[in-house]
């Protein structure tokens, strides 16, 4: 049933989150945008594990391109500190 | 619009946008970063709220759609498009029925002519049992039986108001749910069967549409209390 489809992919996405800000935390990483990009990354792991059945949609292109982004501006100013420093 | 998941998703954010205050108060990254990473969970949650449906409910509404588009079919073939659709209940079970007869009763069940007239007469079963009866026919309490059932219950609409004039009942549906309201151009369709339905169990007798069609931001309905 998709209700438990949306559910399965709620659990793991809020539970890989938790559980990686709390290794970040625990490990005492001070970088915003690392908690950042490893949410990103557990979205996408838990995306391609529990896809929730969506609709084609405003809704679904928005938050794709949000989260793309988000990620590759942490990423491009990580490699970008990394050249000049 | 799954909302159970945008009210976490809110949720999620206000938190979030709470904590994230905090750590910037307290000049303290890792609160941050997990303040923002919470805030995008939110974000997510708030989003697939409006991106997932429900793929059951698609598939029901599917079926529903081909069922109405083969009944019309018949109806068309019968030439039973100017006729009315009755509701009945008879010891707890309902039966429908589309033909010119103001008389459900008499009718067997399936394909049929009866004095001449051809009509579709069909049981349903114990559908919408635990529907509140109504003794008198007043517009708010059937009002109030109704919306328990197509609002509370079915989830059809998001509001109902009833008229009652003599024999005849106007009922009025407000913000139906859209995947129903597609199909409500058919001559069978969901949204006047099982308001006939509900109309038939809280009243407890035979009903018949009359005339249906479209009111400002939603849909009427005219019933008229057979037995």
């Amino acid at each position: 049933m998709s209700g438990s489809q949306v559910l399965r992919f709620t659990l793991l996405y809020t539970g890989l989150v938790a559980l990686f800000n709390s290794t970040l935390l625990l490990l005492g990483e001070r970088r915003v945008d690392a908690y950042v990009a490893v949410n990103v990354l557990s979205f996408y792991v838990s995306y391609s594990l529990a896809r929730p059945p969506t609709r084609p949609g405003v809704a679904t292109v928005v938050l794709h391109v949000l989260l793309l982004t988000v990620f590759a501006v942490v990423v491009t100013l990580r490699v970008y500190e990394v050249l000049v420093g | 619009m799954n909302r159970a998941l945008a009210v976490l998703g809110v949720n999620v954010v206000a938190v979030s946008v709470l904590a994230a205050v905090y750590g910037l108060y307290t000049q303290d990254t890792a609160i941050l970063g997990v303040a923002l990473s919470v805030s995008l969970v939110g974000a997510v949650l708030l989003a697939m709220s409006f991106a997932t449906s429900e793929a059951v409910l698609s598939s029901l509404v599917e079926y529903a759609e081909i069922a109405s588009r083969a009944l019309t079919t018949v109806v068309e073939d019968l030439d039973l498009l100017r006729s009315r659709l009755l509701a009945t209940v008879d010891g707890g079970e309902v039966r429908l029925a589309i033909a010119r007869t103001p008389d459900p009763g008499s009718l067997g069940t399936g394909i049929g002519v009866r004095y001449g007239e051809p009509y579709i007469s069909f049981p349903v079963g114990r559908v919408l049992e635990g529907a509140t009866v109504v003794t008198e026919l007043d517009g708010r309490s059937l009002e109030s039986a109704l919306g328990s059932v197509l609002v509370d219950s079915l989830g059809l609409c998001s509001r109902v108001v009833t008229e009652v004039s003599g024999r005849f009942v106007r009922v009025e549906l407000y913000g139906i749910s859209r995947p129903l309201e597609r199909m409500c151009g058919m001559p069978v369709n969901p949204v006047n069967v099982l308001t006939a339905v509900a109309l038939a169990r809280v009243t407890g007798r035979a009903v018949a549409l009359v005339e249906s069609g479209q009111v400002a931001g939603g849909r009427y309905a005219v019933f008229e209390v057979v037995s």
